[in-house]
């Protein structure tokens, strides 16, 4: 037995072996095992054409319906590889961006081109549904949606995008939904219950407070000078007024300014919390006092949380009235809730 | 006896296999095949090579030592200007207000804190120049 037992362990070695060489040495991923979105985003960012200033405006324009859809097909011809790359990303395909953190010095080149990619995609979801091709319209709806969903890693900033591109793929959904059927309003619902959640308010002050103030931690704690060295790459930062001011005085105060921005984060929180009327009014107060603030700390990196809130809540709702209209308009005649 | 006859015819028989001495003939054409072998001709090549470096060194060293006098007798000749030596510089800095704002979380939050729009027009100049590679005349993409 144990002779058997052994040999069959020199056989899983070998055969794992073999299994880990082979896994290696593949030059390509399958499409069908994609296994990091921000990947296949990153190759799709690296096609997209070179925007020039007109393209910008007429890329707004269009959004407007301030020009004619058929001016944007040049701008869609020279983004087609990029668009037809993303296709592979499937909903519970895991998104890593990896980005390094490094507080408020933090890279996210991503943003920028991952809302010109969504963009493009809801363009393009609104010529085909034009011309007639819903199915494709859906899945660069679709995909546009993932894409906001996939962008927002929680940071309140990385929300913000996740929130005007799903603003504008609402949109576009709203303006298809008198030409779907019924299978195709199935699709898209089906499509938006799959998306990954969306994150909260609450959670992305959290992480801001996280990034933010672990980076100020130190500064606060060492010495003037010290603080002084640690600031000098971050430029417009250093180069403030509140920055001298705060630097201008004793370790002691500063701990005390880190302590209370400590808790003017916690303080939105609790705030968001508040029943809808009270939350509104309360993070609006809070903002106010933040401007005015004697604490330079908080002046400086206290986000304007209440815009970015009503917005996301506002995204919540529309989310919810889409979905509500696709099953509504889906259900058999005289059945609508 | 008959044991005797046979050791004797075998001793005979190896003594006729005996190498025979070499002729003087064969022996003067080894020698001239050997003169001309490849490694005979490299080792004379390497030389040769030495040869011709020494002297292009030797060459080398004169004409250093009177371009280098002829210098020191043309006294009105330019002196160069002596270089600065580069001392440790300040850690280079971020954004600077008149460059515009690098891809950072806290340019985009500065922007989100802004007025309306700020933020979008942050992250359009940003769409505009970052990763700027394909154009319309090199378009790999146009049909």
């Amino acid at each position: 037995m144990t002779k058997y037992l052994l040999q069959l362990l020199i056989a899983l070695v070998l055969f794992g072996g073999i299994c880990g060489r082979s896994f290696a040495e593949e030059p390509f991923a399958s499409p069908a095992k994609v296994t990091n979105a921000a990947l296949v985003y990153w190759q799709a960012f690296a096609l997209l054409p070179e925007l020039s200033d007109g393209d910008t405006k007429l890329l707004s324009h269009l959004e407007k319906d301030e020009q004619p859809l058929n001016k944007a097909e040049p701008l869609l011809a020279r983004s087609r590889l990029a668009l037809g790359l993303i296709r592979h990303v499937k909903p519970d395909t895991p998104c890593r961006w990896e980005l390094i953190e490094d507080g408020p010095s933090t890279l996210l080149p991503h943003l920028s081109k991952a809302r010109l990619l969504a963009r493009l995609l809801i363009l393009k979801a609104r010529i085909d549904a034009k011309s007639g091709d819903r199915a494709m319209a859906l899945d660069q709806l679709s995909q546009a949606l993932l894409l906001a969903r996939n962008v927002d890693d929680g940071v309140l900033v990385q929300m913000l995008v996740g929130d005007s591109i799903e603003s504008l793929a609402v949109d576009a959904a709203q303006e298809l939904l008198p030409t779907l059927d019924r299978r195709s309003r199935d699709r898209l619902s089906e499509a938006i219950v799959n998306l990954p959640p969306r994150a909260t308010f609450g959670k992305a002050i959290m992480y801001e407070r996280d990034v933010f103030a672990e980076w100020l931690r130190p500064i606060v704690s060492d010495d003037n000078e010290e603080a002084r060295e640690k600031l000098k790459p971050m430029g417009a930062i250093n180069d403030s007024a509140d920055m001298a001011a705060i630097l201008a005085e004793t370790r002691e105060q500063r701990t005390q300014w880190f302590n209370e921005l400590l808790a003017a984060y916690g303080d939105i929180v609790k705030a968001s919390r508040l029943p809808l009327p009270n939350a509104n009014q309360e993070i609006i107060r809070l903002e106010q006092s933040f401007s005015e603030s004697p604490n330079p700390l908080i002046r400086l990196f206290m986000p304007a949380s209440s815009r970015a809130r009503e917005r996301h809540m506002q995204i919540d709702a529309r989310l919810a009235e889409l979905q509500t209209a696709l099953q509504d308009a889906a259900k058999p005649e005289g059945k609508s809730s | 006896m008959n044991e005797q006859n046979k050791n004797d015819h075998l001793e005979q028989e190896l003594r006729n296999l005996q190498p025979r001495e070499l002729s003087d003939g064969f022996m003067e054409s080894l020698g001239r095949r050997l003169d001309m072998s490849p490694v005979v001709r490299e080792s004379t090549r390497r030389q040769k090579l030495v040869k011709v470096s020494v002297a292009g060194a030797v060459a080398a060293m004169l004409l250093i030592a009177l371009w280098g006098a002829s210098d020191l007798l043309n006294h009105d000749a330019p002196v160069p200007p002596e270089r600065e030596i580069a001392g440790p510089k300040e850690a280079p800095r971020q954004e600077k207000p008149d460059e515009p704002p690098k891809p950072t979380l806290f340019a985009y939050s500065l922007a989100a804190s802004g007025q309306q729009g700020d933020l979008e027009e942050l992250l359009d100049y940003h769409a505009r120049t970052l990763l700027p590679t394909v154009t319309d005349s090199n378009s790999v993409a146009y049909p």
